[in-house]
């Protein structure tokens, strides 16, 4: 896969909660990416409801707040999903999440959940699904604007 | 003050969605009451959003109240997961 501005990347709910918990992890990194213009990040309310009420409830108010800027300052866009249910291989609870990738074309779905990337990977979507250290590893040497210099 | 006009409306607005959701207008109600689902007023009485119908209704085919809570081992493990070793040639945007 070969990876540009015009990338889209749809968050899953567990990268944004890490992003909430930790500003310097892999999530937070590729949501500043975003923010920058050099790839297209994408949400659904669903997965923004998942996030938010985890973030709130299981990390506290200052990792809810870290969130909240980050998500401002990426200015994800909304997949609106219209039908939660897809048919797919994925398990019952993450098939929202394949449902807004399906929706917003998302070339890449990014979980931290390692049983969700393998089951998208193996299914016969267009869709890849990695995790964001994977991601950065992987598929970013690869963005013509790599490695991102000072402006 | 509330006119019969204005409650009918809402009467109205509350059978949409609760027919929408497939539960009586009581469980809407409830539902308000519990957060599950967001609404607001006009001069009419309440209104919903089709966008917070869509999203409770989506998590009813899952027979979810809500989004789900993940468990704590279940966080400490994304949480380990998002540690990376960033390239040393990209750590110039942590600071950004």
């Amino acid at each position: 896969m070969t990876i540009g501005r015009d990338t889209v990347v749809l968050f899953d709910a567990s990268c944004l909660v890490a992003a909430g918990g930790s500003s310097r992890g892999g999530s937070a990194f590729v949501l500043r990416l975003c923010a920058r213009g050099y790839l297209r990040g994408a949400v659904s309310r669903p997965i923004l409801a998942e996030a938010e009420r985890n973030t709130r409830e299981k990390m506290g108010d200052l990792a809810a707040v870290q969130l909240e800027r980050l998500l401002l300052a990426a200015d994800l866009t909304r997949i609106l999903v219209p039908v939660w249910n897809v048919a797919s291989g994925v398990n019952e609870k993450d098939r929202h999440v394949v449902a807004a990738a399906v929706a917003g074309r998302a070339d890449v779905i990014l979980t931290l959940d390692r049983p969700l990337a393998s089951e998208v990977n193996l299914s016969a979507l267009a869709t890849v699904a990695m995790t964001p250290g994977d991601f950065i590893r992987q598929e970013l040497p690869t963005h013509p604007d790599f490695p991102f210099a000072h402006h | 003050m509330t006119t019969t006009r204005e409650l009918a409306q809402e009467r109205l607005r509350v059978q949409e969605a609760a027919e929408r959701l497939g539960v009586s207008r009581s469980s809407v109600y409830r539902y308000v009451r519990e957060g599950r689902l967001t609404a607001s007023r006009d001069e009419q009485g309440l209104v919903f959003t089709g966008l917070d119908v869509e999203i409770l209704e989506g998590y009813r085919s899952f027979g979810r109240r809500g989004p789900r809570l993940y468990g704590d081992k279940e966080l400490t493990e994304f949480l380990a997961e998002d540690q990376v070793e960033l390239p040393s040639e990209l750590r110039h945007l942590l600071t950004a």
